[in-house]
């Protein structure tokens, strides 16, 4: 299904990253996609069912929320976070700033798990330099 | 037990000054006034790894080191790139964010802060067409008319609602009931439940709108039906409202700074309330994220002249944002060598500059286990400002605040951190 994805803060990751981003509450918070009631019955999912976004930028499996703040036709929001930053515009098109909102991306039904926080980071392969 | 009373809080752009907090032995064990984010700041969270010592990552694993092979390391990291970036400054004070200008200046360094993913469109915005803002207390004592552009205070400022709009104020007693407020937001946002209009615009059309509503403001008949959305007669209605304010406040957030448009948005928001002050006062205040954020664009700009991206390379200050951002360097893979401090930029980067942060040395200031910290090569960590150690912090209208200390620690502040980097970068480079 094409959505457009629209990022941002919530006040329940802005208490989890304070918090601790090591903590399960990080994930449980920032790792979700919040969804409209059709966009559940079109993928044939139930809430808490896990979702895949992809865009050629990258790829990220989220869990699905039912968004509490309601959202225009064909929009998905996730809060901001490695997660979400998985899958935004990152040219900055000369002004400085990568494209956090208004993205064109595809959005599917998985099985595949959501990852925590360090394993999240883990697919960057940090190159040692000690 | 100590109970410590009207103490800044360390969050957001906000910097509540009324929160209390309860004190047992170098922690704080509870707060009131606090909102949810702002109590998860001042109180430890059971389970959160909270770094104490310096450590370096050696062979992908993270090893305790002493306070001066960290900072040696951070130096030559410093001395030896060709293109070092230091990024973040944003949860740190004043005090620091001068000695880390310095540091840039001292490093040939490039030297940006969070308002490169925040607010930097607004920064660029204000070199466009100025800025014509007020303070907070302004707002409360004066605003009878409330635009939040673009941001979700109920989320992102938890408290700037109840202190700016429910708040009664010298010249509106009734508080909530004596202001006008309107939201533009394409989400209906738990703020724009709040609110007496909710202009709906589509996602990426606010400079559409902000267009229309300047057409409007000078008198001339609006060609579409609808704009960006909204009906023709619900943008006329709303510019007569706005014309008839006595003090109006426009605040705007990541809605319209990240949408298609960027710097061109806020060109066009200001602009906005500009046309608006032919027939009413209005102003403007950008909704700053970190609580310190501000403080880093003042310094920066009476230190160098430029609030954000700058260049020292060849020695002086040069500016050119979408050149000397942190992640046009990064995406870019000009830079060779990362400064973390105050900022989370492994959370809030996209991958495409996380990418390269991994395949690059990262010396990072950070007191947390964070998204950064995992790409990180040298951490070292500091104690917090607000809480354990004092400081000077611009609120989100420019207002000086000086931060308290409410706790004991060992930690060195981010500023004497950064003075033993200097000292031993002058060191590195006499030695050369």
């Amino acid at each position: 299904m094409k959505v457009i994805l629209n990022t941002g803060r919530t006040v329940w990751q802005g208490e989890a990253i304070e918090s601790g981003k090591d903590l399960k509450m990080y994930v449980d918070y920032a790792a979700v996609c919040n969804m409209s009631a059709d966009q559940f019955e079109e993928l044939g999912i139930k809430e808490g069912d896990n979702v895949e976004i992809l865009t050629e930028h990258g790829d990220v499996v989220l869990k699905s929320v039912k968004a509490k703040e309601a959202l225009p036709e064909g929009m998905v929001y996730v809060p901001m976070g490695p997660w979400a930053n998985r899958v935004v515009k990152p040219d900055t098109e000369s002004t400085a700033m990568p494209s956090f909102k208004g993205v064109p991306v595809e959005l599917v039904a998985t099985d595949k798990p959501v990852l925590d926080m360090p394993t999240l980071m883990k697919v960057y392969n940090k190159v040692s330099f000690y | 037990m100590e109970i410590h009373e009207d103490v800044p809080c360390p969050f957001c752009g906000t910097i509540c000054d009324d929160i209390i907090c309860k004190v047992e032995g170098d922690e704080v064990v509870s707060t009131q006034n606090a909102c949810r984010i702002g109590n998860a700041k001042f109180v430890h969270a059971e389970g959160a790894e909270r770094y104490k010592k310096p450590m370096i990552r050696k062979s992908g694993e993270l090893v305790e080191v002493s306070m001066d092979e960290a900072v040696e390391e951070a130096a030559k990291m410093l001395v030896e790139s060709k293109r070092p970036l230091m990024y973040g400054w944003s949860s740190v004070d004043c005090d620091a964010q001068s000695v880390g200008v310095e540091l840039a200046e001292e490093s040939f360094a490039v030297i940006d802060n969070t308002a490169t993913v925040c607010h930097g469109p607004s920064l660029l915005a204000v070199h466009d067409v100025g800025y014509p803002v007020c303070t907070l207390g302004e707002v409360k004592n004066r605003a009878d008319v409330v635009i939040y552009w673009g941001c979700n205070p109920l989320h992102a400022h938890p408290r700037h609602f109840s202190r700016h709009v429910f708040s009664r104020g010298f010249f509106r007693e009734r508080g909530r009931s004596d202001r006008t407020v309107i939201v533009v937001d394409p989400r209906e946002s738990d703020t724009s439940k709040l609110a007496d209009v909710h202009v709906q615009v589509e996602f990426d059309k606010d400079y559409e709108l902000l267009d229309a509503i300047r057409t409007a403001l000078r008198g001339k008949k609006i060609l579409y039906e609808q704009v960006a959305g909204v009906p023709r007669e619900t943008i006329e209605a709303t510019v007569e409202l706005l014309k008839k304010a006595q003090f109006g406040i426009l605040f705007f957030g990541m809605g319209i700074t990240h949408s298609r448009g960027k710097n061109r948005n806020i060109d066009a928001g200001i602009r906005t309330i500009q046309d608006l002050n032919a027939h009413a006062k209005f102003t403007l205040i950008p909704m700053r994220g970190h609580y310190n954020v501000n403080g880093f664009n003042q310094v920066c700009t009476w230190e160098t002249g430029y609030p954000f991206c700058v260049d020292f390379a060849d020695g002086s200050a040069k500016y050119n944002p979408g050149e000397t951002g942190s992640n046009d360097l990064l995406q870019n893979k000009e830079t060779d060598g990362m400064f973390v401090i105050g900022a989370d930029p492994g959370a809030h980067f996209p991958q495409k500059a996380l990418e390269v942060m991994a395949e690059i040395p990262v010396v990072t200031i950070e007191p947390h286990r964070t998204p950064t910290t995992e790409l990180s090569d040298v951490i070292i960590p500091p104690a917090f400002v607000g809480i354990e150690t004092e400081g000077t912090a611009y609120r989100m209208d420019g207002i000086p605040i000086k931060m308290k200390k409410l706790v004991e620690t060992d930690l060195l502040s981010d500023k004497e951190i950064l003075v033993r980097i200097l000292t031993r970068v002058r060191e590195l480079k006499a030695s050369k």
